[in-house]
């Protein structure tokens, strides 16, 4: 039998290529990332550095599981996430040939100054959840800094890149804001820069926070992720030269390809 | 009154996927609504009838949903009145992880560092910065962040030797940036921090205190001296309900 004699091959590689799965921690990742998001990294860099040659088979899973001495369910997992960004396609029977090149960079930087939160270019998609413009802010204590409006416009949206999910917004914006600029404006723009358009923005500081959480029911849903993954909420708050919070916005993005660099010296 | 107003942020089709009972997954999103106030401490909840309506499901896991939060002391049923928000779930305080020179310098008061020495790995796989410099002039050394006697933080942290003369008196109380900075304040020409995010493996669960699989987050900083060579080089596994980057993003 031919497949049971692929596994008793894959058996005997099991043991001394165990190696190569801590190696896999060489690209500055901790001990801590999940291993699939290690994979995806090196599978990546595999394809980005022509290793993996555009046009040409893959390994099979069961040498790739074999190599890096984990479940065939994890690299399964991994590949899944490389097919839905475009990368490879398996075909039945033939096994799984590269079609592309990774476009950008996986990682989702969080910038250290107001400006674009989407740095990842490529075709970002979002779905708008929920709308409502005479909404108000959660009391969650954590949301809370400054002087509250009287209301708030309420838009919480979905957004894909690549057809892959991975944050979950929503924005709060002062009322008076939403009269300014209208509830249409507030719908189209881009989450937490709706702010910008008005002139209470005019003189206005904004802060920056980013925290760790679980997913829930809801936001595993949504992003894909299994319940009680971690997340990674970054959250920006604009107040007005009065001190009144005009702007609350809330990220909720899958935590592993999320990271932070500072410059300290 | 029960507060009945139906909830159109969470639609009840995604209660049922994936690997987790149902009722789990509800008490998340009931957990969800104490923390944003939607159900509001002191209030009454929705009837375990209305809420099995709202998510599409049955009365039975309403109540296991209900009945973990009541374990958690979120909620309270009473015979007969309905079941009322207690409190919100608790927070831990924040760490704020350090991203200027002056507050990576700086320890937060109440936080208090055990150190140790640790034996230096062959190789070194994971340091890709120390490799470059070589190894034998270096000392390892594992760092435990505590508050008030709660693990915050294990550091596993690198440092040229020379670097290294503290008194033993000091140390709980300086960060590792600030001990190269001590021996040598003007010698630090490059030092960088960096954030990923994952999850506990059994030997940070068991030295954090905290579940496995929990969210952590993970801290990379070093420093260079002037000729480029590695001064120190740490990583920092922290409990991920604690830690947070503050900053200020317009003046």
């Amino acid at each position: 039998m031919a497949s049971q004699g692929r596994r008793k091959a894959a058996r005997h590689r099991a043991r001394p290529l165990k190696a190569a799965r801590r190696d896999l921690s060489g690209n500055g990742l901790g001990d801590g990332t999940p291993i699939y998001a290690q994979l995806i990294l090196h599978f990546r860099h595999q394809i980005e550095t022509g290793r993996w040659a555009e046009g040409q088979n893959i390994p099979t899973l069961l040498d790739l599981a074999a190599e890096f001495g984990i479940a065939r369910d994890t690299v399964r997992q991994a590949l899944g996430f490389l097919e839905r960004e475009g990368l490879i396609s398996s075909r039945r029977g033939r096994g799984t040939v590269v079609i592309g090149r990774p476009r950008n960079d996986l990682w989702f930087s969080v910038p250290a100054a107001w400006g674009p939160l989407d740095p990842m270019r490529g075709q970002l998609t979002a779905e708008i959840l929920e709308f409502d413009p005479d909404g108000r802010l959660p009391d969650a204590p954590s949301h809370i800094r400054g002087t509250l409006a009287a209301g708030y416009g309420v838009v919480r949206r979905l957004v894909k890149r690549e057809g892959v999910p991975y944050l979950v917004g929503a924005t709060y914006t002062d009322s008076r804001i939403v009269e300014e600029i209208g509830a249409d404006e507030v719908y189209k723009a881009q989450g937490y820069q709706t702010v910008e358009q008005s002139r209470l923005f005019r003189g206005a500081t904004a802060d920056q926070s980013v925290t760790v959480d679980v997913a829930d029911a809801e936001i595993a849903y949504l992003l894909d992720i299994t319940l009680n993954a971690p997340i990674v909420v970054v959250e920006r708050w604009v107040l007005d030269t009065s001190g009144t919070l005009i702007s609350y916005s809330e990220g909720r993005y899958r935590s592993d390809f999320v990271r932070i660099e500072r410059r300290l010296v | 009154m029960p507060d009945s107003s139906p909830s159109t942020r969470y639609p009840a089709a995604f209660i049922g996927r994936g690997l987790f009972p149902i009722y789990i997954q509800l008490a998340t999103i009931f957990r969800r609504l104490i923390e944003n106030g939607e159900w509001a401490v002191g209030r009454q909840v929705p009837t375990h009838e209305q809420l099995g309506r709202q998510f599409g499901v049955n009365t039975t896991t309403v109540r296991k949903a209900v009945d973990r939060l009541v374990r958690e002391g979120l909620l309270k049923a009473y015979r007969k009145r309905g079941t009322f928000v207690m409190t919100k779930p608790a927070r831990q305080e924040w760490y704020d992880i350090p991203t200027s020179l002056e507050t990576a310098l700086d320890l937060p008061g109440d936080i208090e560092i055990e150190t140790r020495r640790a034996a230096m790995p062959r190789k070194l796989p994971f340091v890709p910065t120390l490799t470059k410099s070589g190894t034998g002039s270096y000392r390892l050394l594992r760092r435990i962040h505590r508050r008030r006697g709660q693990p915050i933080c294990v550091e596993n942290c690198f440092f040229r030797l020379d670097l290294l003369q503290v008194s033993k008196a000091a140390l709980p109380k300086r960060a590792s940036l600030a001990l190269v900075h001590d021996a040598e304040p003007n010698e630090i020409a490059h030092a960088n921090v960096t954030l990923t995010f994952g999850i506990a493996n059994k030997e940070t669960a068991r030295q954090l205190k905290i579940s496995l699989n929990a969210p952590i987050a993970i801290v990379h900083q070093w420093a260079t001296g002037r000729n480029g060579a590695i001064l120190m080089d740490s990583t920092s596994y922290f409990r991920g309900d604690c830690v947070r980057v503050f900053e200020r993003i317009k003046p």
